[in-house]
């Protein structure tokens, strides 16, 4: 019973004009953010940009870092922090500024005023200037005056980082697992070299479009099954037909589920047809360069990647109408939508961000090492989005028995 | 195996109203009329039948079962709700098909009943023919044909005709009456016609209280030797309004034939008819006050 209620499910979606909006709005996207971009090519020695990579140089982490808490110190800000994947802004007290500022001369063995007193040198001989094509030349005469000293080991330097963490609270830029992120170098030609070759055959090319390709299309993702979810349930509501199903034999999981289903492959189905474009592109791009292409790369990618989302944007929505069985969950849709997308900490971050980024067309190496937290976040989504199909079928059933009306208790059902 | 529906103490609340007063009564096979005026509780009887609301008190069972087994329970019954609709771009073959799935009907099932249904409602030249541009008959006689689907042992139908022209309901009865030769058939209205045309069984409610619960000819007994007509001018037309429970009248121009209810004859030309259900009805809603009358 199941596949064939999918199928009719299906089918009323072929003939409905928000599916239609839907396709165009993807194709739309598509065409302006994605065709005729940029196409991998190999590195030729002498360029004066490669692209940046992360350094796993010790050196280099603890300088790295301690060049950027100090640089958010002196700046006065607030600290920006993401507790559970969305931005927070966090105001230091005097105590825990004075705390902070002991950990930093404690990482340079300076004292505050030596620190400070060499800062205000160094900025004294620090100067940007912009050409006319807008492209920034900067020239320091003194080069960056607090560095971690040669004697102190990693081991050193990370326990007092975690003290700085503690100080600054969840989610911040200092905590161990982020401290790579403040050792990004410049590529050398032989770094962009190997680059290239990861792209060729460790992403066998599609892999590095296909995570293009995920990161364009989920911004839309997160926001379009919103309108699916809604539809479904007031489609019953307008068209009255609800004590109809609800008298019916089919069980509450096989109507729910059913719909549920149906929407995620109209949804999802021609994300894949689309991955086409950006697929023959991958192709175009293996064949020059004489390796094998992953043809599965895309479905993989997206399968992973944005099903997840498609998962729990449509049983986020699918719940609150069933709920509310009004345009509530458009709503909340677009303000989940609009926290998701504004609040990436960069364009190469997961997080717990319903929207991952990853705005790079390559980077095999830091897709790698931030993979580990977009598998946690996918697996997070998909598990709400099995909790939030849960609260739905549990309202469906006792919408059916009676027990609720329009996420009410009954009250006034009528005689 | 039962063939019968039994419903012992049931009790309804909504908030502080309570819509059904510890109603008992049983429903045998065959077309089974539920009178009552608007608001009596009817349709939430029907409702607590089809498993769509949950009896607050008292126990009910269709053919043997429970009814808070709801699975069994929609297995066995065919619902048609009142102001039935269904998606208005779907074509008629295609609702049914849709809803036969929904009955656990398999695609051959589906195949071989669909038509047959759709012929025995008359709509075998409207397969395509969309929902949102059927008339109301059609879109009613659409609903009995999915109603009957899933061949139900029990048949649900909540206000059938109200809205239909009299063609339509005449052809809707007779085809409630052809259904119910197999099955039990449970017919909510407020239009006593409808019964008296179709029903040999009748309950009648009057604000959540069952009035009566028997057959149509014990009905017609109650109010035997009270019916009176007589042919009276305009102005004592008035006086009798106001002393008698007027179940009809024919204006033939400045007199008017009159049909009332009287316990014992009124005066003089009135004359003793046979009652009709719609008297009957009249008479018990008006004259037997808050008596219960279970025959």
């Amino acid at each position: 019973m199941l596949i064939s209620l999918i199928k009719k499910e299906c089918s009323m979606w072929m003939k409905s004009i928000v599916f239609y909006a839907y396709v165009i709005i993807l194709i739309v996207f598509y065409v302006s953010q994605l065709e005729g971009g940029e196409l991998i090519r190999k590195p030729e020695p002498g360029g004066d940009d490669y692209g940046y990579i992360y350094s796993d140089d010790e050196n280099i982490i603890m300088n790295g870092t301690l060049k950027d808490l100090v640089c958010d110190f002196e700046s006065e800000r607030d600290f920006a922090t993401y507790p559970v994947g969305f931005y927070k802004s966090v105001t230091l007290s005097e105590g825990e500024r004075e705390q902070l500022a002991s950990c930093i001369s404690r990482l340079c063995k300076m004292s505050r005023e030596e620190w400070e007193q060499a800062l205000v040198e160094y900025s004294a001989g620090y100067s940007v200037e912009y050409d006319e094509l807008g492209r920034e030349t900067v020239e320091e005469k003194v080069p960056w005056p607090i560095v971690v000293p040669s004697d102190m080991t990693y081991e050193e330097f990370e326990a007092i980082m975690e003290e700085v963490s503690d100080i600054i609270g969840p989610g911040n830029n200092y905590e161990k697992e982020n401290l790579k992120e403040h050792a990004e170098v410049k590529m050398t030609y032989e770094q962009a070299l190997l680059e290239y070759d990861n792209i060729l055959y460790k992403d066998k090319v599609s892999g590095a479009y296909a995570r293009l390709f995920c990161d364009y299309i989920g911004i839309i993702l997160g926001l379009l099954p919103v309108f699916f979810g809604t539809a479904r349930v007031l489609k019953d509501k307008r068209s009255q037909v609800k004590e109809v199903v609800y008298a019916k034999k089919a069980g509450t999981a096989a109507i729910v589920c059913s719909r549920y289903l149906g929407i995620v492959i109209m949804i999802f189905l021609p994300v894949l047809l689309l991955s086409f474009l950006p697929m023959s592109k991958a192709v175009f791009v293996a064949k020059t360069a004489g390796v094998k292409v992953d043809y599965l790369a895309f479905v993989k990618y997206a399968a992973g990647w944005l099903l997840p989302t498609v998962l729990f944007v449509t049983a986020f929505s699918y719940a609150i109408t069933e709920l509310t069985e009004g345009f509530l969950a458009i709503l909340a849709g677009m303000v989940v939508w609009f926290t998701a997308l504004f609040s990436s900490v960069t364009l190469q971050w997961a997080g717990w961000n319903l929207i991952p980024r990853f705005n790079s067309l390559g980077e095999y190496n830091l897709f790698l090492y931030l993979r580990p937290q977009l598998v946690a976040n996918r697996i997070f989504y998909t598990v709400l989005a099995l909790m939030l199909l849960g609260l739905t079928l549990t309202v469906y059933a006792l919408k059916r028995k009676g027990v609720l009306k329009n996420g009410k208790v009954s009250e006034n059902l009528g005689s | 195996m039962e063939t019968e529906i039994r419903l012992e103490g049931v009790c309804k609340y909504y908030g502080k109203k309570q819509a059904l007063k510890d109603v008992t009564m049983t429903i045998p096979s065959g077309m089974f009329g539920l009178l009552g005026r608007n608001g009596a509780g009817k349709t939430t009887l029907m409702k607590i039948l089809a498993t769509l609301h949950r009896a607050d008190v008292g126990k009910v069972s269709v053919c043997g079962v429970d009814v808070k087994n709801s699975a069994e329970i929609r297995s066995m019954t065919g619902y048609l709700p009142q102001d039935f609709s269904m998606y208005g771009n779907m074509g008629a073959y295609e609702a049914m098909d849709y809803l036969g799935t929904l009955s656990g009907l398999s695609k051959g099932e589906r195949k071989k009943r669909i038509p047959e249904l759709l012929e025995k409602v008359n709509l075998s030249h409207n397969y395509r023919t969309k929902v949102k541009a059927m008339s109301g008959g059609m879109r009613r006689r659409l609903g009995i044909a999915q109603a009957i689907l899933n061949n139900p042992k029990v048949l649900i139908v909540d206000e059938p005709t109200a809205g239909l022209d009299p063609e339509e309901r005449v052809r809707f009865r007779n085809l409630l009456c052809e259904i119910a030769e197999e099955r039990i058939v449970i017919l909510s209205t407020h239009i006593v016609g409808d019964v008296e045309a179709t029903c040999e069984n009748i309950a009648v409610l009057d604000e959540g209280s069952l009035k009566f619960a028997g057959t149509v000819e014990e009905l017609l007994n109650m109010a035997e030797g009270r019916i009176y007509t007589a042919e009276v001018s305009r102005m004592e037309l008035e006086k009798i309004k106001k002393d008698y429970i007027v179940t009809g009248m024919l204006t033939k121009g400045s007199m008017v034939d009159v049909r009332f209810v009287s316990e014992e004859k009124p005066f003089e030309g009135a004359k003793n008819c046979e009652p009709n259900v719609e008297d009957a009805y009249l008479y018990l809603m008006n004259e037997k006050g808050g008596e219960t009358v279970c025959l």
